[in-house]
Parts: C-alpha cells; structure tokens; sequence
C-alpha cells in the first residue's frame, strides 16, 4: 500500500499558504494544504457576526491575552484571516521596512526589494479603491472632520471584485465570510485556482506537532477524532502567529529556536462610536471607505480608521450598561464609528501551558496607551467638529493582525525563520505567514504577507530570481528540486 | 586482503594478547567505552544514516545499550575469566584442582543490519576481554565504515586485537574456510544454517543468534494502557527490525476487543520519520528487500481475511506506517515466517494451556513476554515456554540488563551472547590438577594385583556406604592401599 509523499505540505490557508499553494502547484509541486477550519460555500457563510465568529474564529472569536487587556481575533476557515479581514490590502512604507531591515539584517526589506513581490501579487487580485459615490454617512463624517482639521486621508483600496454598493447591495457582511465572492479572499482567489492545479485540500485538519527528517517532514494531527500523519519533502507552516508559534513549540523546537514565541505584536484598535442627531447609516454600502493618510499620524504610531460593523458586533462593543447600552443600540443607525489602530512597539510573547495550551503574554506597553490616547483625542475631535451628540468608547482593546513570533532574520538567537524561509538548522521546515514579522508594521499586513508568499515561493523553488540582498545560509538545500 | 591474511594476522595478534593482563584488556574497554559516550552524536549520526534508525533508537539501544553492556563486562569479567578452584574428592587427598579460562585464540564475528554496533560491541568486547583475537564481518548493509577503527585507534591491544572484513557473504566464506576458532553469527536461520554446514567438517563450533516470532501473553488482568504501550514498542521499536520483536500478540479473549481499540488508538499517534531530532517514534526500514517482505506478508494476510490498521509505505522512502493485524489465521505467511517489521498481528486465547501450545508451536523460540497481575501464573507459562529469554510483565527487558545471557531454542539459535555465559562462551576451559613432586606411587598405578584389586573393592564400598563404619573402612582400605602401591610386583 502506497502511502502519499507530498512534495509540500502547507499548513494553513490564508494570506501566505494560500498565495504560496497557488505558486507551488503552479510549479507542477504535489502540494497538500491541511486547514483547521471547514470550507464554505460563499452562500453558506454566517449571515451574521456572533455565528460568524463562533465558525469562523479560532476560540469562538475573541482569545484574550493573559492580562486581558486585549482580545485577539484570528481566523479559522478556509481562506484563513483573509475570510473575516477588511481585505484592506496597502503596500508597506520604507518606515515599516526599514525597521524590518534593520532587526532582521536582511536589506532584502525595503519598497524596492518587495516591489517586485508586491506586483505580482496584485497582479492576481482584483484591487479597487473605493469611490467617492460608494460612501456612506460614516464616511462622509471621517472626511469632513478630517477636512475641517487638516489632516491628510485618502481613499482605500480594497481587496474586492463585486460588491456592487452603486446598485443598492448592502450585505454587511465585509468581515465575515463574502457571501457574493466579491472579498479577494484566498478562498475567492488563489486556492480555486490552486486546485485546479492540483492542489489537495484536506479541512478540519489541526495539526498538532511536526517532525522534521533528513528525508522531509511528518506532520501530525487530528480530523474530528482521527488521529492523522502526513508526509511531504518539505512543509510550510502558513498556520500564522500563533498557529505556527504553537505547532513549533508543540514540537519541542523550542530549547533549538531561542526566538520562538518571541516579539509576538498586534495592531491593538479602539473603537470609539458617536452618535449624530440625523442617521448616519453607517452599515451602508462600504463598511471603510477612507483611511488616514497623515503622515504625523505614521509618525506618531497610530492611524484612523472608518470602520462599522453589524449590530451583534456593535453591542459587544458599545460600552454602558441596561439602559444606556440600550439606548446606543437602538440608536444603530445614527452611529459613527471610528477606531484608532496603534502600531504597537511593546513585544509579546507565546508560551505554552504544560497542558499545550497556547499562552499568550501580551499587555498594553506605555506606548501603546499613549499612541492609542492621541487617536482617541483626534477621532473625539473629529466628532466634536462635525456635531456628534454623544461619544461613546468601547470599553475593550481589540487585538488584530497577529503578527511575529516566528521573525526572519539571519540569526538564531533573534531570529526563528532563516532568509530562505526555513526554520534555522531545519532546512525542510518552513514559516511563511505573519509571524516571519521582525516588528509590528503599523499597516494592514495581508498584502505583505501574501508578497512574503510569494518571494517564499521563489525561495523554495530554487528559482533564478532570488530575492535581492538575501544571504544564502543553506544554498544547497534551497536549491534543491524535491522529488 | 584475503581471508588468510585475516587469519594469520588475527593468529599472530591473539599470541601478542598472551603476554596481556585481563587487567590491561578491561582499561582498554573501558577506554572505549569512554570514547563511545564522548562521541555519541556522531556515532548516533553515522548509525541513523546506514540503517535509517530513529534517533531515539540508535541512542538507546545503539549506544546506550553498549555502553551498559562494557559497563558490566568491566566489573564482571575478573570473578567470570578467573581461575577457578574446585574441590578435590577425598580418594585425591594432597591435590588440587583448578579451571583455567583460556582464550579460543581467533573469533570471527558475523553481524546483522539490524543492530550494526551493539551486536558488534557486545560479542567483540568479551572476545577481546577474554583474550582473542576478533575479526568481524559486518553486514554489507550498514558496513559503519571505519567507525570502529577510528574508536580503537589508539588503544594498542584492541587496535592489533581487532579486524573488520568488509564485505558479503563471500567475504564470511571464505573467512569460515580460513579456520578461525569460533564463529559467532547473528542472522536470519537460512545463513545460520549455511554456516552451520560449512563449519560442521572444518569442525569449527558455531554460536547461532537467529530469527524469531516472539509472543507477547496478555491476560485479561493487566493494566489496558500500559500494556498496550508495551506491545507497540516491543513490535515497532527498531521499525520491528529485532529479532526479539513481538510478532505475535496473543490477548485473553475477555480483553481482546478493548486491547485491540486501544492498541489502534495508541499506534495512530506513533510517528514515522528518520533523520529526525529525537521527536520520531519510527524510523525507516534498513534496506528495501525487507520493506517489500514485509509489504508481502501483509498483502498476504490482506488476501486471506485479515484486518489490517494502518501500514503502507511512504512512497520514495522506506518508511512503513506500523500495522495492527486481527483476524488472523495460522495458514497466513506472517504467522508462520518472521517478519521482521512494523507489523503486529493481534490473536485471542482462551487458556493459558492454549496459549502456551501455541507459542512452543512456531518454530522459533528466541523470547516471549507474560503479562498478568498474576505472579505465580506468569512464572507458570514463562517455565513452560520453549524460548531463551522471558519478560514478565515488561516487554524484549532481558536484553536490557547485560548481566543476563541472550540466546533462542530450536530455529533460534543456539549459544549464549552476553552475561557470564556469553563471556565463558569466549572461552575455553582448561581442566587442571596440581600434585606436588614426591616418591610416592598412586595406588591406581602399576603394577594391579589381586590384593590392589580386593582393596579397591573396600574402598568404593568405604566410599558408597553410609556411617562412621564405612568411613571407617575407606580409610583403612585407602591406607592399605598407599602403602601396598609402594610395593613393586612380588617376584618369586
């Protein structure tokens, strides 16, 4: 009996296993994608946010960190957070990159290394910026009181190919699943495309550990009850920060890789409603239209963000008790939200209990509180300027786009993820997510990580266009063609 | 070189261990096994590439196990090699009579693939300890090119004690017709018996390791997980390449289906990998005419009905998933040739009589494990195994303590590796008497008269009877005796 040798296992399906699994089989690679989370039809999704999470989510939707002060959201679905993000897909700044460059020692990050990586990615989505006629009163607030107090914004682009806003669609439904296909989701895009060349998908796969040999990896799990193994030259950990951190320390690497679990970030976001006298209807249309582009905010750490969403998120986030908490909600239509997204510079860390359970350490360092204070302020001014009636802030921080714990770099003990995007002394082992992220970027990184994908892919397949400045530790390994 | 060249210089070498002191030859191995241990890693490294061992198992039993066994011989062999004294019966008053444990001169050692250095180690380490000289042939497959040589370099006696014949089974041929004084072989029965044959007129004893289909007896008493734990270890460590495998489980019927669930559940977590870090369970199989032996049998088995849980092979590597195998049948080739792999067959029993017949029927008889709460009845069918070796309660243990010898019965083998036997085994004894220098003539010498003969008749009934009366007589009979042996034939 012949048991299947894969020539990639990939470990997730989001941003950076989805985009490298469409180039991998593109390549005419054996490629087997294991997802924890079920696929969905897009007419299936959960039509709303509390059923969305609980199906949708790792944890039922939020996982706080240790002390609470945050509640991380990460995705659990095939397509991975790129089914429940805004799709929100920007470039990264020579800021961000500089500061990659400079932790990771790789001048391979920089706008011009990555711009190569960044084309080709976009190349293979469907981007729109999000007119002026698609906005709705939410953003119409955002622009006027950023205009009243001269503060640079523009418009957004997003990852999106239908969503058809000039001809009334109004679905609500940008961060959990798309039920039109429209969300350039790797569900949407790269993974369709991935099996119909080849690709094999197996859902509802947790993987547990992995083993790594001098003939490839075995990678271990469950599905349902079924405890499960494969095999394949090489596998690719896309199972992002804390899936990837988790499986590597599951493992037992974690007394080789020094770094692992370390420099855990998030973009911490507050979200601060307000209410206006006339409706708003914020739930209209484009949830985000606008985002700031200022660039005293970049320089302060932090940036706006016109964002909404759906009621049953709205209660979880509206502060007040009984009465009060009532009156906001039935209130819905005459709100405005804004949130403050801080870019967040105090590293976290994951460990596991001795149980196996992720732990994550993660508190709110001074900075972030005093990033998050200025956006506070501003979005409270943009309120004032523009007559809100009521300002009401969330009373909880949320934790999005998790990043770090597995950083690229040229050495161990900073660095997990080597410059060819194996795991350092595991040269079949690879990392390809967010959690490569030396630092937090301060900007929406799935367009990041989905070009990270794609240099990854170049690095595995051994391809003539190397990525520049990369410092080959284990050329021979990188060039090799499995079997 | 040719297998003369071997012979004559292993010849030349067991002369110059002569002049060596057991005293001398033991620092040595302890040298050794100080060398072993520093270069543990490297050895597990060169080891895990030739046989595709997980890491764990190239340590443990590779390296751990040899070091325990130098460890013994160290502290054991001085009382083991000693000269001995025995008693001197009465009728030889004034002697004394000692056993010298002498070297066999040159010993060829034969070895698998399986366990490449503990097998080596530990029939080349007592040789030596003993005084031989030792030419090994290892297996053409894991040949660990060198890696001895580089262990005893500096070590004077073991370096010139020590010869590796790389090689196949021409090689062990012609080095068999070069004559050393012993053969040790560990292999399967069909090269036991060629070499057994080949031996036989050159008049060459033989020590067989040979195969097995160890049975593992559990009754319904024990402890579920536990001992199901032990089953699975005891058929896939080594990737069920050790001739003390368990290949045949044999279950009480009262506990058979919720073994057989919960061997399944254990055996889904058991991960395949080699190469590995120490995180795989199984490795890979040495070479690929085993793996498709195995994949025969099991294809086999398949075919008359059996049920088979996991297997299969990796494709591109030699990596078998273990196999948990019910409904099995005696007319299936597993049940009735070694296996030599990943594969347990899972069998039911419905008394300890019936279980005993059917374990002495397979042939072999190289070890068994007994498994029950029940002490006294695990010593019972442990005594009534025809087998070399038994694990009670524990499973393939007695390899585990150095100090107990390792051997099967019947298609297993025979002779003892390991323990004061094994030792003794590289040896010859050497009957001595010791009588001091005097006038006096033995009373059995000559000349014989009627009156010798009358008075011996006293003795050997002084000697058989009971009492002080008949020990009485025997000393009478004993002195008339010496002085009538004094006296030459009367001549008229």
């Amino acid at each position: 009996m012949k048991l299947s040798r894969y020539d990639y296992i990939i470990v997730g399906s989001g941003a950076g296993g989805g985009v490298l699994a469409f180039h991998l089989a593109r390549a005419g690679k054996r490629v087997l994608m294991l997802e924890a989370g079920q696929r969905w039809q897009p007419r299936d999704y959960p039509d709303n946010e509390l059923d969305a999470s609980a199906r949708l989510m790792w944890s039922g939707g939020v996982e706080p960190s240790q002390d609470a002060s945050l509640m991380l959201m990460r995705g659990r679905t095939l397509g991975g957070g790129t089914v429940i993000n805004q799709c929100l897909l920007d470039r990264f700044d020579d800021i961000a990159l500089d500061d990659w460059a400079a932790r990771s020692g790789l001048d391979s990050f920089s706008e011009t290394a990555m711009g190569r990586h960044y084309d080709a990615v976009e190349a293979d989505l469907s981007l729109q910026s999000i007119p002026e006629s698609d906005w709705n009163g939410n953003a119409r607030i955002y622009a006027d009181g950023f205009d009243r107090l001269g503060y640079r914004r523009a418009p957004l682009r997003r990852g999106q190919s239908r969503c058809d806003v000039a001809g009334g669609n109004d679905c609500m439904r940008c961060l959990g699943g798309c039920p039109r296909a429209s969300k350039q989701s790797t569900a949407a895009t790269f993974l369709p495309r991935a099996e119909e060349l080849g690709l094999e998908i197996i859902t509802g796969c947790h993987i547990h550990g992995v083993v790594h040999g001098s003939a490839g990896v075995t990678v271990y799990g469950q599905v349902g009850r079924e405890q499960v193994q494969f095999f394949a030259a090489r596998c690719v950990l896309a199972a992002g920060t804390l899936g990837s951190s988790r499986i590597l320390m599951n493992s037992g690497l974690g007394d080789a890789l020094p770094a692992l679990g370390k420099g855990f970030f998030c973009h911490p976001q507050f979200v601060t409603f307000a209410r206006y006298a006339e409706p708003v209807d914020a739930h209209r249309g484009s949830f985000q239209a606008l985002k700031s582009d200022d660039p005293r905010f970049r320089a302060a750490g932090f940036k706006l963000e016109n964002v909404f969403m759906g009621p049953v998120a709205a209660a979880y986030l509206l502060p007040g008790g009984a009465r009060a908490h009532q009156r906001l909600m039935r209130d819905y239509r005459h709100l405005a939200c804004i949130e403050v997204a801080v870019r967040d510079v105090t590293p976290g860390r994951l460990s596991l209990s001795r149980g196996g359970q992720l732990r994550i350490h993660k508190s709110l360092g001074a900075p972030e509180r005093k990033r998050a204070r200025e956006g506070l302020k501003i979005i409270r001014d943009i309120y004032r300027v523009t007559g809100a009636t009521e300002v009401a802030q969330a009373p909880t921080g949320i934790g999005l786009h998790l990043m770090g714990g597995c950083a690229q770099g040229l050495h161990r003990d900073s660095s997990v993820v080597n410059p060819e995007f194996a795991v350092h002394g595991m040269p079949r082992l690879h990392v390809v997510d967010g959690s490569l992220f030396p630092s937090a970027p301060g900007i929406n990184p799935s367009l990041t990580i989905m070009a990270l994908a794609h240099r990854a892919a170049e690095a595995l397949l051994g391809g003539a266009q190397a990525p520049a400045g990369i410092s080959r530790s284990v050329p021979a390994d990188a060039a090799e063609v499995s079997a | 070189m040719t297998a003369t060249h071997y012979l004559d210089q292993a010849r030349t070498a067991a002369e110059g261990l002569r002049e060596s002191s057991l005293k001398e030859r033991l620092a040595e191995l302890a040298l050794l096994r100080q060398r072993i241990d520093q270069r543990r890693e490297d050895i597990a490294e060169q080891v895990m590439a030739e046989t595709g061992k997980c890491r764990t198992d190239a340590l443990v039993s590779e390296i751990m196990g040899s070091l325990d066994y130098l460890h013994w011989l160290n502290k054991a062999a001085p009382a083991v090699l000693a000269d001995e004294k025995v008693s001197t019966p009465i009728a030889l008053m004034g002697k004394a009579s000692r056993i010298w444990h002498e070297a066999l001169g040159t010993v060829l050692i034969i070895t698998p693939w399986n366990y490449p250095l503990h097998i080596a180690l530990t029939a080349i380490a007592p040789a030596f300890a003993a005084g031989n000289a030792v030419i090994l042939k290892p297996s053409e497959h894991t040949p660990l090119k060198g890696l001895l040589e580089s262990l005893v370099a500096d070590l004077p006696l073991l370096s010139s004690a020590l010869q590796i014949a790389y090689g196949d089974g021409d090689t062990a041929r012609a080095l068999i017709d070069a004559r050393p004084d012993k053969i040790c072989f560990t292999g399967s029965a069909a090269t036991g018996k060629a070499i057994l044959a080949q031996a036989a007129p050159l008049l060459i004893p033989v020590d067989l390791e040979l195969g097995g289909k160890d049975a593992m007896l559990v009754f319904d008493d024990v402890d579920l997980h536990r001992t199901s734990a032990g089953a699975l270890w005891g058929a896939f460590t080594n990737a069920g390449q050790s001739c003390t495998s368990v290949e045949a489980l044999y279950v009480q019927r009262p506990l058979y289906r919720d073994m057989v669930a919960t061997l399944a559940q254990q055996l889904d977590a058991l991960i395949v990998n080699e190469g590995d870090a120490g995180d795989a369970d199984i490795g890979a199989m040495t070479t690929d005419f085993q793996c498709d032996i195995v994949e025969a049998q099991l294809e086999d088995a398949r075919k008359k009905g059996a049920q088979i849980h996991g297997g299969g092979r990796i494709a591109g590597t030699r990596l078998l998933r273990p196999a948990l195998v019910t409904e099995v049948t005696p007319d299936m080739l597993l049940m009735q040739q070694e296996t030599f792999g990943p594969v347990l067959p899972v069998l039911a029993f419905d008394n300890e009589a019936e279980a005993i017949r059917q374990v002495n029927n397979s042939g072999f008889g190289l070890s068994a494990s007994v498994w029950s709460k029940d002490l006294d009845r695990a010593a019972r069918v442990a005594r009534a195994l025809r087998v070399g070796a038994v694990s009670i309660n524990n499973v393939m243990l007695t390899e585990g303590n150095p100090a107990l010898p390792f051997g099967g019965v019947g298609a297993s083998g025979s002779g003892r590796v390991k323990g004061a036997e094994g030792l003794r085994g590289m040896t010859r004894s050497k009957a001595v008497l010791i009588d001091k220098q005097h006038g006096k003539l033995e009373a059995n010498w000559y000349p014989y008269t009627r009156e010798k003969y009358r008075l011996f008749g006293q003795l050997i009934s002084g000697l058989s009877g009971k009492g002080l009366a008949a020990l009485l007589r025997f000393a009478r009979a004993g002195l008339q005796l010496e002085s009538h042996a004094q006296k030459p034939r009367r001549n008229p």
